[in-house]
């Protein structure tokens, strides 16, 4: 009941703050009522002789002028509504430029509030909402199978061309494998590029047209293996042929083949697959050249996406019937395993799919961060109004007295929010332009990029927020201060109600600050420890990826390619230790799954059973500097002709055997016999809460589970790893200029990569943490001085009477500190009840770690015992003669 | 003609609504007439304070035909406008009379 009257009252003063009032009859009879009263005063100067147009004029000043009548009356004519708001404006400004400390602090308030959300809206609406930034890019849809666990995946060529030869519904279809990493030679320069293999129609769907140049014609993209053709990137064009117009029709080397280039792509475009770059592109009939694990013309070997563009007119539902109608047609002749339910048109919406998954718990942490931020922003809004409204309360009983409406107060002060609400929105817009920028930066690594441009949608929400801030918190403070009458405003009692408001204000504003610092706290001794490499050694590791798989090589020229590699690094001065991993060395790469059993008990074949297997090369442990609990490295006498050797490690011993005592035992992985020779330590990095990882390190040159035809080399330097990056560069090209040697890269620098998120996570809460903790600050500070302006009549009594200056600060702070004890207690409840959602991102630290949880609660209380300290000083401070003597 | 002294603009429309119910113009005149235009009721005040007067309770309104067949809205004292109006008239006898009797205080 309280509650509705409270509503129905908003609403009615909103009605008529708007100038729209719903009680129309009401004001046509108030003109009335007013129409007679000048019509007999009219009269009345007509009877003592005045002309009858004089006798208006006067009856209407006797009414005080239109400007106080306005004001007077209740009367809301919507003429009146635009001189009013002129009036408001001038006003308001008159009134926040008396007050600077309050504006500047409400217009801080107000833009933390919106950058923090709006930079996590842009960020959501770039991983899941954002159109591709081509002509009618939202008119653009995948077609995908709909696979039930994965929510999608590729259609295959065959699929593509069968649909492609079909369709009514498509305007332009095209087949592409964005993800085809392309190791190009130009100008005399080798690396890889991200590059992708596309049908011919792939430009013309997007609608763009080429810098210079052409795009593929479709005889290009008729025969295969046979146009040896590419399209660069414009950002590819200037750096590395300098921008030059001769480019075209020059031969470039692209996985080892001659290219002729045809056509440089508009500038800003880099590809479809948000989240992913690509600088150059060749047509579906080089994808042999593109892809080599399968063959990508193949229905079992579905690695080309689908993308098409609805036809004019055709609405997404009008596409999926269509493609419901071929269904059969498409999937004919596939192994019915592989045949998927459906296939569906979905639009090209954010980032890749797969990648949306991989980035929802981080969009969930920022969300959950930014509305924490919102939430402690707008409890600041609401409490400086509140404490400026207290002030403000005998200009208000004044223009109250001198006929103002409750409705047109409330209207001056939403005014007032509204203007702070403007400062403090364009403030916030440069604010996200900054954050957006910083967290773009975080996803510039590999190859991706999720482009956070302050788009119109951004700005629409930012305006929306604004709104909202702005009328949710300005209202309240609004409402409470247009009902003070005079008679109120003359009694300068305490309210008492209203302090109580203020300390709840600071209270929960210290409960998000302590969940925000604990949780960032948490986060960033889980990166220390994480990077820190548990029980490896990650100061002095460099990596570099080698692929001669990529240039064709059989698997003879491809080991014999590995094995040199190894020597002529080992060979550096300066490097310790070299070997392989047909993975990676990362502690984030888990290796390959497999099935582990004893002999003689049946093989498991539920998924959930599988452990992960890595091969490795010899002197793999030693290099890493990961401790052998037991048994020995892998050497070079573990080759295909002797017995199958393994590596495990501790987990993968208990688990097997429940003892890490197992040397000289035999495991049966996928089927083969393997002796235990050794048990090393745990060293990939496992969150708190998930299970260890459970691991069998295979010998490379073994081959137990394939040929060896690529790898990563990792190496151990003595000094900087970072030094050492061209000297194996170098060295590795001495070998075999023409394999592509990629990813090269210090342990370090992949480890900042593989833990970004952690890092990402630790610095947006602790900036948001820092903020609430200041905000709280800010607030507290105000409450205690309000507190202490109210009680300056006590205290000055007090120390009149001979009360120790330091007895009365004492007071004030511990007045002052007890909100925040509430804050604090309730904070660290919640901190230990919601930490585990961090759980992910918990490296070697528990949820809750007594020292976090101590050193923040420590220095929320040391915040806010400064915080207090200055009122209570000036308090303590004042002189009883002149307190006594005001008024 | 003299401003009204703060707060006795309600006192006054309570009285002249004392015999029966009237319309604005009718409580202007007859405060003016009452006070032999020593009082000049301020239009732009009279109708807040009428209104003022109506949430607070002590009167109410309601439309009724003039004598010369014209709409008019017309106020009348509530109970509790009696009330006040006997309370408003106790106080202000005692303060006037407080300040007679300062104000007329012989000098030795």
């Amino acid at each position: 009941m309280p509650t509705m009257s409270v509503f129905a009252r908003a609403l009615a003063t909103l009605k008529l703050a708007a100038g729209f009032s719903g009680r129309a009859s009401q004001d046509a009879e108030l003109d009335e009522e007013l129409a007679f009263h000048i019509e007999k005063a009219t009269a009345r100067h007509i009877a003592r002789g005045m002309s009858p147009a004089d006798a208006r004029r006067a009856a209407l000043i006797d009414f005080g002028g239109k400007t106080q009548w306005t004001e007077a009356s209740r009367d809301q004519q919507r003429s009146a509504v635009l001189d009013d708001l002129a009036r408001d404006v001038r006003y308001g400004a008159a009134s926040l430029g008396r007050n600077p400390g309050f504006t500047v602090s409400a217009v801080i308030t107000i833009a933390l509030a919106i950058a923090a959300t709006t930079t996590v809206f842009n960020f959501a609406s770039a991983v899941y909402m954002r159109p591709l930034a081509v002509p009618e890019g939202e008119r653009l849809v995948h077609v995908q199978a709909d696979y039930p666990a994965t929510r999608s995946g590729t259609i295959g060529y065959p699929a593509f061309e069968r649909l492609r030869a079909r369709t009514k519904a498509f305007d332009a279809i095209a087949a592409h494998y964005s993800t085809a990493p392309l190791y190009v030679t130009a100008r005399g320069e080798s690396g890889e590029l991200p590059g992708a293999v596309v049908s011919a129609d792939y430009f013309r769907m997007l609608g763009l047209r080429p810098a210079i140049g052409r795009f593929f014609l479709a005889s290009e993209d008729s025969v295969r293996d046979r146009d040896a053709v590419v399209v660069i990137g414009h950002g590819l064009w200037h750096a590395r042929f300098a921008g030059d117009s001769g480019v075209i029709g020059e031969h470039i080397t692209v996985n080892g083949r001659s290219f002729t280039i045809v056509g440089v792509a508009p500038p800003g475009f880099d590809g479809i697959t948000g989240g992913l770059v690509n600088v150059l592109w060749i047509p579906t009939m080089m994808l042999h050249t593109g892809y080599r694990f399968c063959d990508g013309f193949d229905f079992a070997c579905a690695v080309t996406s689908t993308m098409a563009r609805l036809g004019p007119g055709v609405e997404l539902r009008d596409a999926q019937r269509e493609l419901d109608g071929l269904f059969t047609t498409l999937v004919e002749g596939v192994d019915t395993a592989r045949v998927p339910p459906r296939i569906v048109a979905a639009p090209a919406l954010g980032i890749r799919d797969i990648e949306q998954l991989q980035y929802r718990g981080l969009s969930k942490l920022l969300w959950a961060i930014a509305l924490v931020l919102f939430a402690v922003a707008s409890a600041n809004l609401s409490g400086l109004l509140l404490s400026r409204g207290m002030a403000r309360r005998r200009e208000f009983a004044l223009r109250s007295s001198l006929g103002a409406s409750r409705g047109r107060i409330v209207r001056q002060l939403l005014t007032e929010c509204l203007m702070l609400g403007v400062i403090g929105g364009a403030v916030g817009i440069a604010l996200t332009l900054g954050a957006s920028r910083v967290l773009a930066d975080f996803f510039v690594t590999n190859n991706r990029r999720i482009g956070l441009p302050v788009d119109g949608n951004v700005l629409l929400f930012v305006a929306c927020a604004t709104l909202l801030t702005v009328v949710m918190f300005g209202l309240f403070p609004a409402l409470r201060m247009s009902k003070v009458s005079a008679s109120e405003a003359l009694k300068t009692k305490s309210s008492r109600e209203g302090n109580r408001a203020r300390f709840v204000l600071v209270s929960v504003q210290t409960v998000l600050a302590v969940v925000l610092l604990v949780a960032a706290g948490l986060l960033r001794r889980s990166f220390d420890r994480a990077v820190a490499g548990g029980t490896l050694d990650p100061a002095h590791l460099v990596q570099a990826r080698l692929r001669p798989s990529l240039v064709g090589y059989s698997e003879e020229r491809a080991a014999r390619y590995l094995h040199d590699a190894v020597e002529r690094v080992r060979a550096l001065p300066g490097v310790v230790g070299a070997t392989l991993n047909r993975w990676s060395i990362d502690v984030r790469w888990k290796g390959g799954p497999i099935f582990a059993s004893l002999p003689g008990e049946p093989v498991p074949t539920d998924p959930a059973s599988r452990v992960n297997y890595m091969d490795v090369g010899d002197r793999y442990f030693e290099t890493l500097r990961v401790p052998m609990v037991a048994g020995r490295d892998f050497t070079n006498d573990d080759t295909p002709g002797a017995p199958l050797v393994t590596v495990v490690n501790e987990s993968l011993a208990r688990r097997l055997w429940r003892t890490t005592d197992v040397l000289g035992r035999s495991v049966v992985l996928n089927g083969s016999t393997f002796q235990v020779v050794g048990v090393v330590k745990d060293y990939h990095s496992v969150a708190v809460g998930e299970p260890p990882l459970y691991v069998a390190f295979v010998a490379f040159w073994q081959m137990p589970f394939g040929a060896q035809r690529e790898a990563r080399l990792g190496v151990r330097v003595a000094g900087n790893p970072n030094d050492a990056l061209r000297a194996i560069h170098r060295a590795l090209a001495s070998v075999d200029p023409d394999v592509p040697v990629a990813e090269v890269a210090t342990m370090q620098t992949m480890m900042l990569t593989s833990f970004a998120e952690v890092r990402l996570g630790r610095m947006v809460l602790l900036v948001s943490a820092a903020l609430t903790l200041f905000l709280a600050a800010v607030g507290l500070y105000g409450v205690v001085s309000y507190l202490v302006l109210q009680r300056s009549r006590e205290i000055a009594v007090r120390l009149a009477i001979g009360a120790a200056p330091s007895g009365v600060a004492g007071m004030v702070v511990s007045q002052g500190v007890r909100p925040i004890l509430v804050g604090g207690v309730i904070g660290l409840a919640v901190s230990v009840s919601t930490a585990p959602l961090l759980g992910k991102w918990l490296y070697g630290i528990g949820p809750t770690d007594p020292i976090t949880i101590g050193a923040s609660l420590a220095l929320v209380l040391i915040v806010a015992v400064v915080a207090c300290t200055v009122p209570a000083l000036r308090a303590s401070g004042t002189d009883p003669a002149t307190v006594l003597r005001m008024d | 003609m003299a401003d009204l002294l703060q707060g006795t603009l309600d006192m006054l429309v309570l009285k002249s609504l004392q015999l029966e119910p009237m319309h604005g113009w009718g409580i202007t005149e007859r405060i003016e007439q009452w006070s032999k235009d020593a009082l000049r009721v301020n239009q732009g005040a009279l109708y807040p304070a009428l209104h003022r007067l109506a949430r607070q309770g002590f009167i109410t309104s309601s439309w009724r035909m003039t004598e010369n067949n014209r709409r008019a809205r017309y106020y009348a004292l509530t109970t509790s406008g009696r009330r006040a109006l006997a309370q408003e008239q106790e106080e202000w006898d005692r303060l006037s009379r407080a300040v007679n009797l300062v104000m007329r205080a012989e000098l030795a």
